[in-house]
């Protein structure tokens, strides 16, 4: 019981009001005195009082000063200041200086202090908790930090070993393959990895703060089909960017939303297809720019629209190039960026996206 | 051209460094190869070489891993700095990881005494690169 009491140090220099408070409140709180500041000062180096209650008037200094005092090394307890009467200066400053948070009016009355001692015991475990949470998730983040870096690391070294050394059997030429396992196990190889660079992406797309500058993007998405050419050579692009207005934007985020459309519209072709293409076009406004990316691929079943944004949600299951992370991305970094995304899809025919980005003006 | 620069392996990950020997072996443009599993190892062996021997005058490229456990690819580098000016003179380093973070990408990047930066898996095609590039 005396254990969750709320430990208050009470400073006034005469013995009498110290007696009195001790009296009236011995039996609600855990009480502390002391009648000088060294005295008071000693306390609270040796036990976490919760609350202070200080005279203001003291023969050597004031409550004020003494709270100002001690408000760097000792900040959580809360404040109360005892006055005999009003002075507003008095009272700014011990506001602006001294962190008080409740006026008492001397000679108090036991309600008075029961309130504002019982307020300020809400506050002080308010802010402590509020420290604790905060300190709670600073260790989260770091752990995640760290995580990811491990991740990105001692999943991706194995991985890209068992890359190399189906590198060098190609190179020197010393695995007999027919049946074609290794290029297998090789596709296989790069869907993992594939994978883990998109988590890789999603976790640095959800805590780099926006950085608004100048986007071009011609460069972007010249940027993106360059990265991805290499999924499939038979596709064409025909790219129509006219930039009337300037664009600001998130230049790093506008980069990851094309790379993952570009990626998915050259993926998700037609085996079949005799002439595979895609169609992006860009145009920009004074307080927006709408993209358009346009695919004549597999497309996307109509019941599967909803779901395409949502994470690990994949159309087709069997497909062997999704890792259902990609659209999420997409959508997770439209979300911070404030723009929107809608599709539009005919299965066998076709996919069109349409984004609106808001235009940053200067 | 091939027998006047030699390459020293530092990588933690012994697949990866048998990896690399065998592809180096195979482009022959380095010879010959050293390999060592510690950075530690490394820098004692390249202390000892007679270096300030006119005779010495093969070049020696560093193919080193960044993330390893007693000592990083940075640390090394740290401690590289302390051998004689004469060895120092004769070596390259390049930095090697399969990270993905970009932070150390471009700490690699950015090191006054960096010469490559190489993403793993270590490609015929990368190292044709380190060795036009230091030529």
């Amino acid at each position: 019981m005396s254990d969750n009491r709320i430990k208050i140090l009470y400073l006034d220099d005469e013995i009498n009001n110290l007696n009195t408070f001790r009296a009236s409140f011995r039996r609600n709180y855990e009480i502390y005195t002391a009648l000088t500041v060294t005295e008071a000062r000693t306390l609270l180096e040796e036990v976490a009082v919760e609350v202070i209650i200080a005279d203001q008037r003291m023969p050597t200094t004031t409550g004020v000063e003494f709270f100002n005092s001690i408000k760097d090394r000792h900040p959580e307890p809360i404040r109360i200041l005892l006055t005999g009467y009003t002075d507003v200066e008095d009272i700014i400053d011990s506001i602006n200086k001294g962190q008080i948070f409740r006026f008492i009016r001397k000679p108090w009355e036991e309600y008075d202090i029961a309130t504002a001692i019982a307020n300020a015991h809400d506050l002080y475990t308010a802010r402590k908790q509020l420290r604790e949470k905060v300190d709670a998730l600073e260790k989260a983040n770091e752990e995640l930090n760290r995580f990811i870096y491990s991740a990105s690391h001692d999943m991706r070294s194995p991985l890209v070993s068992v890359l190399g050394i189906i590198n060098l059997a190609k190179a020197d030429g010393s695995i007999t393959d027919p049946n074609g396992y290794v290029d297998l196990i090789e596709s296989c190889i790069l869907r993992l990895d594939e994978f883990i660079k998109k988590v890789i992406e999603y976790y640095r797309n959800s805590r780099i703060d926006a950085d608004v500058e100048i986007v071009d993007f011609s460069r972007v998405i010249d940027e993106a089909i360059e990265a991805n050419r290499h999924r499939n050579s038979q596709v064409s692009f025909s790219v129509d960017v006219r930039q009337e207005h300037v664009f600001r934007g998130d230049a790093f985020r506008c980069s990851i939303i094309l790379n993952n459309l570009i990626s998915n519209a050259i993926k998700y072709q037609k085996s079949d297809e005799p002439n595979p293409k895609v169609h992006l076009k860009v145009r920009t406004f004074p307080h927006k720019a709408v993209i358009t990316i346009e695919d004549n691929g597999v497309g996307i079943l109509a019941a599967h629209l909803g779901d395409i944004f949502r994470m690990f949600f994949r159309s087709n299951r069997n497909d062997n190039a999704g890792t259902g992370i990609g659209l999420y991305i997409v959508k997770e970094a439209l979300n911070k960026m404030g723009g929107t995304i809608e599709v539009d899809s005919a299965p066998g025919q076709g996919t069109k996206f349409e984004i609106i980005l808001p235009n940053h003006v200067e | 051209m091939s027998s006047n620069r030699a390459i020293v392996l530092i990588d933690d990950n012994e697949v990866d460094l048998y990896l690399h020997e065998q592809l180096i072996r195979h482009t022959g443009v380095f010879s010959p190869v050293w390999s060592f599993r510690g950075p530690a190892a490394a820098l004692d062996f390249l202390a000892s070489l007679p270096y300030s021997e006119p005779s010495a005058t093969y070049s020696i490229v560093l193919l080193v891993d960044i993330k390893m456990p007693s000592m990083d690819g940075f640390s090394f580098i740290d401690r590289f700095e302390k051998l004689p000016l004469t060895l120092r003179h004769r070596c390259s380093i390049v930095l090697l990881s399969a990270t993905l973070m970009v932070s150390d990408t471009i700490r690699a990047e950015a090191h006054p005494s960096v010469a490559f930066f190489i993403e793993k898996p270590l490609t015929v095609s990368a190292l044709l690169e380190v060795a036009e590039g230091l030529a």
